[in-house]
């Protein structure tokens, strides 16, 4: 019960029985004023409500730090409410940038009160399933809650950072032209070899050194044939591998190279797969083009840690979704265990590229400057370089990022060294 | 302007107490609601607590003490019903200032003072008369009427429950 019904309720009760107690009919009469508001208080009291609620949104998928607008109206269909408070629920992680998210109004029949704002998210899903609204008697007395459902939701995108190129070299590749280098000789750009000529070799092939050297045999030169690839973009999800420090979630990070590495391998017209590992099995079809990048991007908006034993370790990674020797780039901070299953993946054929935000310096950069942390930060370094070393014997390209380092920088460093 | 209004019916409330007791020599009560007057408006500054709500029983708690000490019952009324109007705009500018944004401020504060003066005018008549009225009453009818009261009462608070 509402506190100042409860108080005017006592005071009521209070004059009645202190007048029936003492038969003084004064008292009676000091209690009339009190009874006569209570009273026109119940009376304009709400009771058969019938609201509609509608909510549109300037956007459904934006990009971080892109502000949507949202429009909500509140729309009475039942009897006159006379005070009505509209209070928007938001999620947890949105900030508003412009306008109000609450209002008070009196709401006659058909009327309609609106909630006009924009707000800000990081990376994310963001559903508003309701709004709260209360309702008042003239007075204040009688309060009654409602939730109204008014759906909608939209979607924050990752920062996608553009990269140059990305150098991979799976050994299955797609019948399609693209820009990975291939084992057979063949149309290309780059020198491959040279053969003796066959019928149909092109005229401009002749390579009229070698045929000159050899008055009876025609010889051709042969091309590195370029083709696109299967690339598996796996991201690692689980919040054992995961670290947190003042700066933020290193997911985000991850999330953020998981992004970037799906743009440039679709520019590439690579046919691109996206394997969210953690929470649960998160599995976006490979496909090529921009209609793949709205669902990769879709995919990381999404994307959520989880914390089940079940995806502990790597060993539950779905290798079979991944086309037998093609290219896999697994974006995880690595956890020492990681190693097994990674050097069976390479065992296996599948071309290997780990992009691993560093979390050690990442974790260490929040910490406060002392020897104990010194000697635990050097203790990690040990460890994890251990580890690094142990995929670089197994032929796992590796790209070590300190995240205070822009992506960009630290994959062109990594990457354009790689070995052709 | 609610809260100029508010301090008003708060000064209105304590001095009518004040009168009423000092006319019937029970300067306890004068001194009583004086203070009470005080604290009360001295809480008005600050956000609506405890103070509105403790201010508002204690106006009517010594109008019920004064009717039973002898004191007219006229000034008792008048206390009575300036502290329910006075409590109630409290809250009102309470509940107007915890929003954002109140559409048609300005008309909604005006619509609520009209029914707030017609509550309590016709709270304030009605128990005026009903001052003006005597008659006796057996035990048994007064006990029936009591117990129709307490009846009625509870009716008409029960559905505010949640």
């Amino acid at each position: 019960m509402n506190h100042r019904l409860l108080l005017l309720a006592l005071l009521i009760f209070g004059l009645v029985l202190a007048a029936l107690a003492s038969r003084t009919g004064g008292l009676l009469a000091l209690a009339i004023p009190l009874l006569l508001y209570l009273g026109a208080a119940r009376l304009s009291r709400p009771d058969r409500i019938h609201l509609t609620a509608s909510r549109n949104l300037s956007a459904t998928f934006v990009s971080a730090a892109e502000p949507v607008t949202v429009k909500l109206t509140l729309t009475n269909q039942g009897e006159a409410l006379a005070e009505v408070r509209l209070q928007e629920l938001l999620p947890a992680s949105l900030t508003v940038v412009a306008g109000q998210t609450a209002r008070l109004a009196p709401l006659p029949p058909g009327g309609s009160l609106e909630l006009d704002y924009s707000v800000r998210g990081e990376r994310g899903l963001y559903r508003f399933p309701a709004v709260r609204v209360s309702l008042n008697d003239c007075f204040g007395l009688f309060r009654r809650a409602e939730v109204v459902a008014a759906p909608g939701e939209f979607q924050v995108w990752p920062h996608v950072t553009r990269l140059r190129r990305v150098d991979i070299r799976p050994r299955q590749t797609r019948v399609y032209s693209g820009i990975i280098p291939t084992r057979p000789g063949g149309p290309g750009v780059e020198f491959f070899g040279v053969r003796e000529y066959q019928p149909g070799d092109p005229r401009r092939w002749l390579n009229s050194r070698a045929s000159a050297r050899h008055p009876q045999t025609l010889f051709v030169n042969e091309f590195e044939q370029e083709r696109v690839a299967d690339v598996g973009l796996i991201l690692d999800a689980r919040e054992q591998s995961d670290a947190r420090s003042p700066q933020g979630d290193l997911f985000e990070y991850a999330v953020r190279a998981a992004a970037a590495l799906a743009e440039v391998f679709l520019n590439s017209g690579n046919r691109v797969g996206l394997f969210i590992y953690g929470r649960s099995q998160d599995w976006t079809y490979p496909g090529y083009g921009k209609v793949q990048r709205m669902r990769l991007l879709h995919a990381l908006a999404r994307a959520e840690q989880g914390g089940g034993h079940v995806f502990e370790k790597l060993e539950h990674l779905p290798t079979r979704l991944f086309p037998a020797r093609s290219q896999l780039v697994l974006v995880s901070p690595l956890l020492l265990t990681d190693a097994e299953m990674l050097v069976k993946l390479r065992a296996r054929g599948y071309r290997l590229l780990v992009v691993s935000p560093n979390p050690v310096a990442f974790e260490a950069g929040g910490l406060a400057e002392s020897p104990a942390v010194r000697l635990a930060s050097r203790l990690a370094h040990l460890e994890r370089n251990l580890l690094l070393a142990q995929l670089r014997q197994a032929d796992i390209q590796l790209v070590d990022w300190a995240v205070d380092t822009p992506f960009e920088e630290a994959a062109q460093a990594a990457l354009s060294r790689m070995r052709r | 302007m609610i809260d100029v209004l508010a301090s008003g019916l708060i000064i209105g409330a304590a001095l009518a107490a004040v009168i009423g007791c000092g006319l019937n020599s029970q300067w306890l009560g004068s001194a009583v609601a004086a203070a009470v007057g005080l604290v009360w408006l001295g809480g008005q500054r600050r956000p609506v607590g405890w103070v509105v709500d403790l201010g508002f029983m204690a106006l009517v708690g010594l109008a019920g003490w004064g009717v039973w000490a002898g004191v007219a019952a006229g000034w008792m009324l008048t206390t009575t019903g300036a502290a329910l109007a006075a409590w109630d705009l409290a809250h009102f500018s309470h509940r107007l200032a915890q929003v954002e944004q109140v559409e048609n401020e300005v008309t909604m504060a005006q619509a609520h003072r009209q029914r707030l003066l017609l509550a309590v005018g016709l709270g304030w008549l009605v128990g005026g008369a009903a001052l003006l009225i005597r008659f006796e009453l057996s035990f048994g009818w007064l006990a029936g009427l009591g117990l129709l009261l307490l009846i009625g009462l509870s009716r008409l608070l029960g559905p505010g429950r949640p």
